[in-house]
Parts: C-alpha cells; structure tokens; sequence
C-alpha cells in the first residue's frame, strides 16, 4: 500500500464534517435514504479520525449518532428487498419507531455540542496516526483469525468487518490504498445483511406467517458465510493455521 | 449520586488559530493531570457517566479521565455557560463526573452545597482540582465529601 505524502494540514476532516452536516438535513428530511446512510458513514469515519488521534472523547457521541442512523438504514435496506408481507409489515412499523429516534437525535443538544466541539479538534499528526493505524491493522488480523477458526460464530464476522471497517478508513485518512480493505468489507457486508434480517425475523412477532422464509433465510446465510470465509481466507492466508503471534503479523495481501 | 466536579488541566496561553476554545492542554498539564487520574484510580474512584464541555481543553482533559470511565463519555455544550437545570438533567448516572471550566465549576459546586451561586468565589477550582460532591443532585441539597487540589491527586497517584 502507498504512502502519498501530504502536507500535515491536509489530515483534517473539514471534508468529512461538511458531508455530514449537509447530509444530516437530508437524514432529517427522510425523503432520499441516503442521507441516513451518508450520516452513518461520515460518524464511521469521524470515529476512526479520533481513534487514529488517540483521543476518547466524541466518540461516543459519534457512536450514538452511528446507532441512531443505522437503525434506520438497517430496516431501509431490509424493506428494499423481497419480503413476506407480514415481516414487511412488522418491519415498516419498527422503521417509525426507529426513524423517531433518528429525529430525535437529530434535534437534540447533544448533536448541536458534538458539532460544535468538532470545531476545535486538531490535525491527525501523522506518525501518531500511522502508529495507531498499526494497532488497527493486527487488531484486523486477529479478529479474522478468530472468524477463521471452525467454530467461528456470527459475531466473529460481525467483529472482523468492524475491525477492517476501521482500517479501511484509517487507509483512507492517511490517504494510502484502502481498495482492496474495501472489498474485502463488502463481501463481509453481504453477509451481515443476510444477519440483519436473520436478527429482525428472529424478534418479529409475525414470523410464523412467513411460510419457507425462514428456511431460505438460513440457506442464504450459509451460503454467504461460506463465501464471507472464502475471501477471507484470501485475504489472510497465514491466519488460520497459524499460532496468535502469528497471526497478528499476517497482513492483507 | 456521586459527582466529581473537574476543572480542566493546565492549557496552552494561547491556540495557533487564536481561538479560546482550540486551546490545547500543555505537555505539563497532561503530565500533572495524568497522575491526578492515577490519584483517583487509587481511591478507586470511577465514572458511569462522564460529560465535558466542547472545548479543546476540556475534551483532552476527558480524554485523560477516560480510564475511570466505565460507562458514557459525552459532550454537553451546558458545560461551557452558565450551570442550569439542562445540565443537571443530562446528569444520569450514579458516579457522573463533569469536565468544565472556571468560574462555571465554582458556580456549580457552589450552587448544589449551598444552593447559591453568589458562593462561588468560596469554592475556587484550581486548574486539574476535582470536588467530590454526594447526595441527591439538586441545588443545595448535595454535601461536599472533598476537594482535592491537582497536588494532593497527583501525590496519590504516584508510584
């Protein structure tokens, strides 16, 4: 992965707050869908902004406003794919509950300081950046290994999108090659959209309404496991049959 | 409720952009206020809920609290003016602490003992000085338990 240098200046994220703060109107709207995406993406991304400048404080806040937007977007994609009317019905009334919250986020003080504390974070100073961006990298190489294992569980791939999540964005504030962490995230993806819709048919009432869905929903899930573990395996070969140290130094390829 | 009341460590004279609020913490204060939180680790001292004002100075004093935190950290714009019932409110934990400047933490501490803010003078926080304050949280209702100056946490929590 190249390192393009750039001045220490450039490692703000005025580009990213901007994005978000134009997209939280459109959150807010709820006409476009994609402005509950967006604002889930930019929290993500501020988040790991912090987290490469080893600072605590707002992250929570962004976390916050992360679940709020993604419970919302959550049921947006569930209710966009093909659905037994019962579950849809159950889900597009979860979605006013969750789109509720949203708002209320939305309108609260606590987004207003959290905006208005941005103001006053510093540049990422690069070698602490990079430095944490090691740390998030092995943390990335240990969760696939853990994902890896035979008696790996669904958590243990929800963990390791999460962990190259954060290395995907970590890449991409230090301006470094982040394509092939992002479709290794995708594949992922696909897998923990089957997992939502897996964790909502669980909760729902209505679930023996839905005839063979279930059936086909556990089908998919082993299917797209299989494939999730397929490209992970790609990614780090050394990961699974090695011991834990090393493990942590298996890299992507 | 136990509240710890915390006055922000010791911050640069002046930002590079000028601005009051990107006022940094010095490499000193971190330093000093770093072993303060050793202090408090030592009377195990924790927090369920910490909130700080959304200036620099106090976000990287939060930040430095943040191994006492074993439940939110949040930034509440209530820690930057005068204290009102909308930050006492935002209170929800048990062991809350608050990250906040002068002479607003004196008002606070000052207003929930005694339950008159004109006291503040009497309960001035030193740059890293925490009060420790128990009891139900409304104005002078909450006993004073201490106050530690940023010297005395620091000596405790040296090795």
């Amino acid at each position: 992965m190249k390192d393009a240098q750039e001045p220490a200046e450039e490692l703000l994220p005025r580009r990213t707050l901007a994005h978000l703060e134009a997209h939280l109107a459109v959150a807010r709207d709820g006409e476009d869908p994609e402005g509950v995406h967006q604002v889930r993406v930019a929290s993500a991304r501020l988040e790991t902004f912090l987290r490469l400048s080893s600072r605590r404080a707002l992250r929570d806040d962004l976390r916050w406003l992360r679940e709020r937007a993604s419970a919302v977007r959550d049921l947006d994609v569930l209710l966009a794919g093909r659905l037994p009317k019962p579950f849809a019905e159950w889900l597009a009334a979860e979605r006013v509950v969750a789109r509720a919250g949203l708002i209320e986020a939305l309108e609260s003080p606590r987004l207003r300081a959290l905006l208005d504390a941005w103001n006053w974070v510093p540049p990422l100073d690069r070698k602490r950046a990079a430095h944490e961006r090691r740390r998030l990298a092995r943390r990335a190489t240990v969760r696939a290994a853990s994902a890896l294992a035979a008696d790996a569980t669904l958590d243990a791939f929800h963990a390791v999108r999460r962990a190259l999540r954060r290395l995907r964005y970590a890449e991409e504030w230090l301006r470094r090659d982040a394509s092939e962490l992002k479709a290794l995230q995708q594949s992922l993806g696909e897998l923990n959209d089957v997992a939502v819709v897996r964790r909502y048919f669980a909760a729902c009432p209505r679930a023996p309404e839905c005839g063979e869905f279930a059936a086909e929903l556990e089908h998919e899930l082993a299917r797209r496991v299989a494939k999730a573990r397929l490209v992970l395996a790609r990614a780090y070969p050394r990961a699974d049959d090695r011991g834990p140290k090393a493990k942590s130094r298996a890299r992507p390829r | 409720m136990e509240l710890f009341l915390v006055r922000h460590a010791e911050a640069e004279e002046r930002a590079a952009n000028g601005r009051d609020e990107a006022r940094a913490l010095t490499a000193r204060g971190r330093k000093r206020f770093a072993r303060a939180v050793a202090g408090l680790a030592r009377l195990d001292v924790e927090f369920d809920q910490l909130l700080h004002s959304p200036l620099l100075r106090a976000m990287e004093t939060a930040d430095l609290c943040a191994p006492l935190v074993v439940g939110e950290l949040r930034v509440a714009n209530e820690l930057a003016r005068d204290p009102s019932t909308e930050l006492l409110a935002s209170c929800t934990g048990l062991r809350v602490a608050l990250v906040g400047h002068e002479p607003w933490m004196s008002e606070l501490c000052a207003w929930l003992v005694t339950g008159e803010r004109e006291r503040a003078p009497r309960f001035a926080f030193q740059k890293g000085g925490v009060a420790h304050l128990s009891g139900e949280l409304a104005p002078g209702t909450m006993r004073l338990v201490a106050f530690w100056p940023p010297a005395t946490l620091a000596e405790l929590g040296r090795k």
